[in-house]
């Protein structure tokens, strides 16, 4: 059994060009500067990786919703920064109640921008980006783990 | 969620994580005043961050190649490559997953490592990567992993190694905070490892710890010879696009030369394994950057920061030792793994010694008392303890006249109340602007040499000072808490063991260290003052720099220089440079550097000796430019002019001056003796050794220098018991044998000189061809014989172009045995070269055959004596 997935041997380098790609695609955005360019390729990044988790939990075959009990929970949650479909559901939630820190942790998680960078495309202080991203992680945080128990 | 309520739960929230924990709960009750919901929501947060740990702090790009690599991996369980089984994933790494594989034929367990498939793409490097590991596996060394087979099929390119039940010394370095003798045991096994591939010329590249495997038993192994070379052509290829994951495991621990992409050697793995050893004591690479163009800045431009900015209690050596493999010029390195081996060894060993030496001591009292002398070195070594190990300790002498009657003191150590404050800065700092504050108030003060060996918590302050001969110890103790440090000091009299005086300080500051230390010396020469009515010089002594890292180098510099051998002084000209580097207007550091010159050049002849002479003057001058009035500067300057220049009148001057700048310093006294020697001034010069001596008794170099100016005032009974002691105390010390073997001759007493010539040669190792021949010359022809021999054998040797002798040792031999022409061309070709030692013309009692020749006459008249 086994034998390789075709359609999954997608690369890295691959997920930033096609990242890249329907970027410069875009040729009626007129990007205002560094911090626009930024924003918008963290957007990009978020749908591509959601698109790419979305066709690996398909080949598995509806993909077994990973059942943790609450005493794991602290050791997991590296690992539950994997699951890119519940993340993607819970910050829409996030975003929902609070846009700003949505964009933040879109920027910093999906975007892979540093906290300075992160203050510069929404024109704040990197201390505020700290402290909201730390209440946006915890949040994010209890949202999965409910997700999980449920 | 109303708007309104988001944003007190956001208040709350921070204030509360700013709050103590065990505050917290009380902390919450107020803040949400009775509104249960608001504070669930508030507490279920707060839970929650306390779980979330790296939750999504990784960049989503990263997660999904770890997941890619993944799920490559779990699919290839289970599968077969040739007779290899693969059981489970072990690891994934950037050149492709490792597996825990079953060797069907032979029944074992072996690894299995998969390379990637962009890895093998292309044929060429395949061929090479085939062609290193074969190299690899040739390699046989216990310390390197075994490679069993390469193998090449369809589905993929795999090595298959010996399977190591271990862990990475990445796992190792996480887990928890390792100590030195474990971080000095793996340096050196990585260090062997690399020494037996460098033999078969082949570099590493890519030494880190995920690469070491340490077995559970402790033994080591290196893993991934030659393929990191392979990494290197890849991200060169993709630079233009996105290798950046690709070098990210790896930069941190790059050579600069390799991140430039130029062409690396050996001395690639020196830098890396210096990384690793950095790492291990740290916790993180030196280098390291927020981001990887950070870090490749950092490797390229900023200094590494000093261990002990993390780690109290380390050896000065190792902090050495590290900074010089970590140099950014691979000449600066160390150029040889065997190099580098040497010093990891010498530091492993002298802690060894010391841990055995701290537990005999503990062990039994009865063996102190039943052998005496042994457990005095044991104190000894005890007392030399953090530093090093060195035997200078004289148990002999007794009656050396103190030659002005002035009241000597011993400055000891500060020592901490909590042995956890433990630290140099304070402990030697402090006691050297107190050795500075009374040496300016007239006391004889015994330099700080002498001061550091009796570092031990433990120490008997008044044993100290009997040892020193000293009237009086000033012993002091220090405490720290939060920021703050107070002193308190006093000082003991060693002939009735009474407190003499008193002092405590305030409390100070210790932010700004040299602030804080001339405050208190400033406090305790007060206190002193009244004991001691000061008969004080005007001039106060400088310690030199405000830069505290120079000025702990510059203590180390002169520490080694204290030793006296070729390999220290090498060492302690790399501290003074690196002292001065950091504070180029360090005037004492300066002067230290042209002393430390000035022995590397006596051990010398030839090419080493006239660089030594320029080097040395190039530093005295930056010291006098700096300090006009520099006691070590004008002793090092007397030195030049007298051996290099035989300007003997202008040696006499700067000698004269060194001794009036600080009658204190043993040093100036001691090359002012050497000057005396010289100019056949022998009482002069007997008595300035003796004050020497008296500054500084334990120094083995000051107490042989007793010796040679005895011998060239010709009281050869005396050196010989002079040279006898200091061969008993330390039978390795430079060249006093020889020095015992010339005076003996001179009395007449060949027999004896016979002895200790063949102990010598043993000792040294002479080439036993050469032995034979000495022994055979002596028995047929006694000790007239040996001298014909010694001098037919300075023939088979001089006048290559090469010669690394010297050429005024060459001209005794003759003039020893007659042969008076051949003396005179060796003096000839002294003079051309002009060695040092042709000072010393008139006063050598081996050329004593020659003092009626008209030649000898026109010679001291061209040296100018």
């Amino acid at each position: 059994m086994g034998g390789e997935r075709p359609g999954h041997s997608l690369q890295t380098t691959e997920l930033v060009n096609e990242a890249y790609v329907r970027l410069v695609d875009w040729k009626n955005v007129q990007w205002q500067n560094r911090a626009h360019f930024f924003g918008v390729a963290a957007q990009m990044m978020r749908r591509i990786l959601v698109d790419f988790a979305r066709s690996r939990q398909y080949a598995k075959r509806g993909g077994e919703a990973r059942k943790v009990s609450l005493a794991a929970a602290a050791s997991v949650s590296a690992e539950r920064g994997e699951d890119f479909i519940a993340l993607d559901d819970a910050l829409k939630s996030l975003a929902a109640i609070d846009a700003r820190k949505g964009r933040i942790v879109e920027l910093r998680f999906f975007g892979g921008l540093s906290v300075e960078e992160t203050a510069e495309v929404l024109r704040i202080s990197s201390r505020t980006v700290m402290r909201e991203w730390s209440l946006a992680q915890a949040w994010l945080h209890r949202e999965l783990v409910k997700g999980e128990q449920r | 969620m109303t708007p309104e309520r988001w944003q007190q739960v956001n208040e709350i929230y921070h204030d509360a994580l700013e709050i103590d924990a065990s505050q917290q709960a009380t902390f919450l009750a107020q803040a949400c005043a009775g509104d249960a919901e608001l504070r669930d929501e508030v507490e279920s947060l707060i839970a929650s961050h306390d779980q979330a740990g790296s939750f999504i702090s990784e960049p989503a790009l990263k997660v999904a190649a770890r997941i890619l690599s993944k799920d490559q991996a779990m699919s290839r369980v289970g599968r077969s490559f040739s007779h290899y089984r693969l059981e489970s994933l072990l690891g994934v790494g950037g050149m492709g997953e490792v597996y825990l594989a079953e060797d069907t034929k032979l029944d074992r367990h072996v690894a299995v490592k998969v390379l990637n498939e962009k890895f093998s793409q292309h044929e060429s490097n395949l061929d090479r990567f085939i062609q290193e590991a074969k190299a690899a596996s040739a390699l046989n060394h216990p310390n390197i992993l075994v490679i069993h087979e390469i193998g090449v099929s369809k589905e993929a390119n795999y090595i298959v190694s010996e399977f190591i039940e271990g862990k990475t010394l990445r796992e190792r370095i996480s887990e928890s905070p390792m100590q030195l003798p474990e971080v000095l045991e793996i340096s050196i096994q990585i260090a062997n490892a690399l020494r037996a591939a460098h033999e078969a010329h082949l570099v590493h590249r890519d030494i880190k710890p995920e690469n070491i495997m340490i077995r559970p038993d402790g033994y080591l192994k290196v893993l991934d010879f030659g393929l990191a070379k392979l990494i290197e052509k890849k991200t060169a290829i993709k630079q233009n696009t996105t290798a950046k994951a690709v070098i990210l495991g790896t930069v941190n621990y790059m050579s600069p030369e390799q991140a430039k992409g130029e062409q690396v050697d050996e001395r690639t793995d020196i830098f890396s394994l210096g990384v690793v050893i950095h790492e291990m004591i740290v916790g993180q690479t030196p280098f390291a950057g927020a981001t990887i163009s950070d870090t490749f800045a950092n490797l390229i431009n900023a200094e590494p920061q000093p261990l002990s900015d993390f780690a109290a209690n380390l050896p000065d050596e190792l902090q050495r030792i590290t900074f010089k493999m970590l140099r950014k010029d691979r000449a600066q390195r160390y150029q040889t793994m065997d190099e580098l081996l040497t010093d990891l060894k010498a530091l492993k060993e002298n802690l060894t010694f010391d841990e055995k030496l701290v537990r005999s001591a503990s062990a039994g009292q009865h063996v102190k008392k039943q052998h005496q002398t042994p457990a005095v070195l044991v104190l000894v070594a005890l007392l030399a303890g953090a530093i090093g190990l060195e035997y200078r300790f004289f148990s002999t002498r007794k009656t050396l006249s103190r030659p002005d009657g002035k009241t000597s003191v011993v400055v000891l150590p500060l020592k901490p109340i909590n042995p956890k404050d433990h630290d140099q800065l304070y402990e030697i700092g402090i006691a050297d602007s107190l050795i500075l504050k009374l040496g300016s108030m007239g006391l004889r003060v015994r330099p700080l040499s002498v001061s550091r060996q009796y570092t031990d918590i433990k120490q008997d302050p008044l044993a100290a000072g009997r040892e020193q001969q000293a009237d009086f110890v000033l012993a002091s103790n220090y405490e720290l808490a939060r920021g703050k440090i107070r002193v308190t000091a006093q000082l003991l009299n060693v002939a009735n063991g009474q407190v003499e005086e008193t002092y405590q300080s305030e409390e100070k500051d210790v932010a700004n260290v040299f602030a804080m230390q001339d405050a208190i010396a400033g406090e305790v020469g007060n206190v002193l003052s009244a004991r001691f009515p000061t008969t004080s010089r005007p001039r106060i002594a400088k310690r030199g720099t405000t830069n505290e890292d120079a000025y702990r180098l510059y203590l180390q510099g002169m520490y080694l220089f204290g030793k006296r051998t070729p390999p220290d002084a090498q060492k302690a000209v790399e501290v003074l440079e690196q002292a001065v580097r950091l504070d180029p207007n360090y005037a004492r550091a300066w002067a230290g550097k042209a002393h430390v010159h000035l022995t590397i050049g006596s051990f010398g002849s030839g090419a080493t000796m006239h660089d030594a002479y320029r080097k040395s003057v190039e530093a005295v001058n930056k010291a006098l430019a700096l300090d006009k009035n520099l006691a070590d500067a004008h002793s090092a300057l007397c030195e030049t002019k007298m051996a290099y220049e035989y300007d003997f009148a202008g040696a006499g001057r700067e000698c004269k001056r060194a001794v009036e700048a600080d009658p204190n310093s043993s040093l100036a006294h001691l090359t002012y003796s050497r000057y005396l020697n010289g100019r056949g001034r022998f009482d002069e010069a007997i008595s300035e050794v003796k004050t020497a001596i008296d500054l500084e008794p334990t120094s083995l170099f000051s107490q042989r220098s007793f010796g040679t100016s005895l011998y060239y005032a010709r009281r050869y009974p005396e050196a010989i018991t002079q040279f006898k002691r200091v061969i008993a105390v330390d039978k390795g010390f430079g060249t006093t044998y020889n020095w015992l073997v010339v005076a003996l001759e001179m009395q007449g007493n060949y027999s004896e000189a016979y002895e200790w010539w063949m102990k010598m040669a043993t000792l040294y190792k002479y080439p036993k061809e050469a032995l034979q021949a000495y022994r055979a010359a002596y028995e047929t022809s006694g000790w007239q014989g040996l001298l014909v021999e010694r001098a037919r054998r300075c023939d088979l040797e001089s006048f290559k172009p090469d010669y690394k002798g010297v050429y005024f040792q060459g001209a005794v031999e003759h003039a020893k045995v007659g042969q008076k022409d051949k003396a005179f061309e060796y003096l000839k070709a002294s003079f051309q070269r002009h060695e040092k030692w042709l000072s010393l013309l008139k006063v050598e009692p081996g050329l004593d055959s020659l003092r009626d020749d008209p030649r000898f006459d026109e010679l001291v008249k061209r040296v100018g004596l």
